[in-house]
């Protein structure tokens, strides 16, 4: 497992970690699940918003992301206009996909509390 | 932790990386328009933010990371590198020995005669000293003889010892 990268600002650096990179890629389906068809830029925005700054995104690792979530058609993309009458790729969440995201997020939490309380048997010696 | 709950499917990967191959060329400029659209766009929300039109398209790259290694990684998952590689690598290899044309020749006529010439011998060796017989198991190839208790051992087989037998005898 890589370490998560810790930052001066105690932020924490997304591409450096497996981890949190397996995270970029539940947290992409989760926002196109909840919020619907998006391009790559509004993605990028609303987890910024979301991780109030705490995670240090590198944006270009949504798009690796988004391109590993296609290739297991977990999403699918067309290109569209955006709303200031741009060409855009919207990027949009796939039965599959939602499937797959069901799966993830009862693991994420099992796992992480697994984690909680193995973290929390410390003070208990 | 993450990745082994993760149920990726090698197979659509390869699929994808098949027809990423195929399409060639058309994705980059495609994927080069996704990422100058959004680096565009962040510019902007800088630029709205008090930022220069400069500084605001340099805070822009600097929060986007680095795009040709994005290019690479992408590059990477979509299409077969190896073949591409591969494929070069042949390439370079025909141009290389179209260019000495005399060494080329030399080459390959040595190589043939060489090969040639070990594989006739082999056979030979083969053939006479390692197995003789062309058949399979020659070395547990037996005499079988018929014999009665009146008759000596040699008599049996011209009598009634069965054609077959015979013709096998013959061939040694």
């Amino acid at each position: 497992m890589a370490k998560a990268k810790e930052t001066p600002e105690g932020t924490f650096d997304i591409k450096k970690s497996d981890v949190l990179q397996g995270t970029l890629d539940l947290m992409i389906l989760k926002t196109l699940h909840a919020l619907g068809p998006m391009h790559g830029f509004g993605i990028a925005r609303r987890i910024e918003q979301v991780s109030r700054d705490i995670l240090q995104l590198n944006e270009g690792t949504v798009y690796t992301s988004l391109l590993r979530l296609q290739q297991q058609a977990w999403i699918t993309a067309e290109w569209g206009t955006s709303e200031n009458n741009r060409k855009a790729k919207f990027y949009s969440i796939t039965k599959r996909g939602e499937k797959q995201l069901e799966l993830e997020t009862e693991n994420w939490q099992r796992i992480s509390g697994v984690i909680g309380r193995v973290l929390r048997l410390e003070g208990e010696r | 932790m993450m990745m082994s709950s993760r149920r990726e499917s090698r197979l659509r990967a390869f699929a994808a990386k098949l027809r990423g191959f195929l399409r060639g060329q058309q994705h980059d400029d495609e994927f080069d328009d996704e990422v100058q659209a959004h680096l565009q766009l962040l510019a902007d929300k800088f630029a709205q933010q008090g930022l220069s039109q400069k500084d605001a398209a340099a805070a822009a790259r600097r929060q986007f990371g680095n795009t040709t290694l994005l290019q690479e990684d992408r590059r990477e998952m979509q299409t077969l590198a190896s073949v591409k590689a591969l494929g070069h690598d042949l390439r370079y290899a025909v141009r290389t020995l179209w260019r000495n044309r005399g060494f080329a020749m030399v080459s390959i006529a040595t190589l043939g005669l060489g090969i040639g010439a070990a594989t006739a011998i082999f056979s030979v060796i083969d053939n006479v000293l390692l197995e003789p017989f062309p058949y399979k198991g020659a070395d547990r190839i037996v005499f079988p003889r018929i014999h009665g208790a009146q008759q000596t051992q040699d008599e049996g087989v011209h009598r009634g010892g069965g054609p077959a037998v015979r013709r096998k005898q013959s061939r040694f």
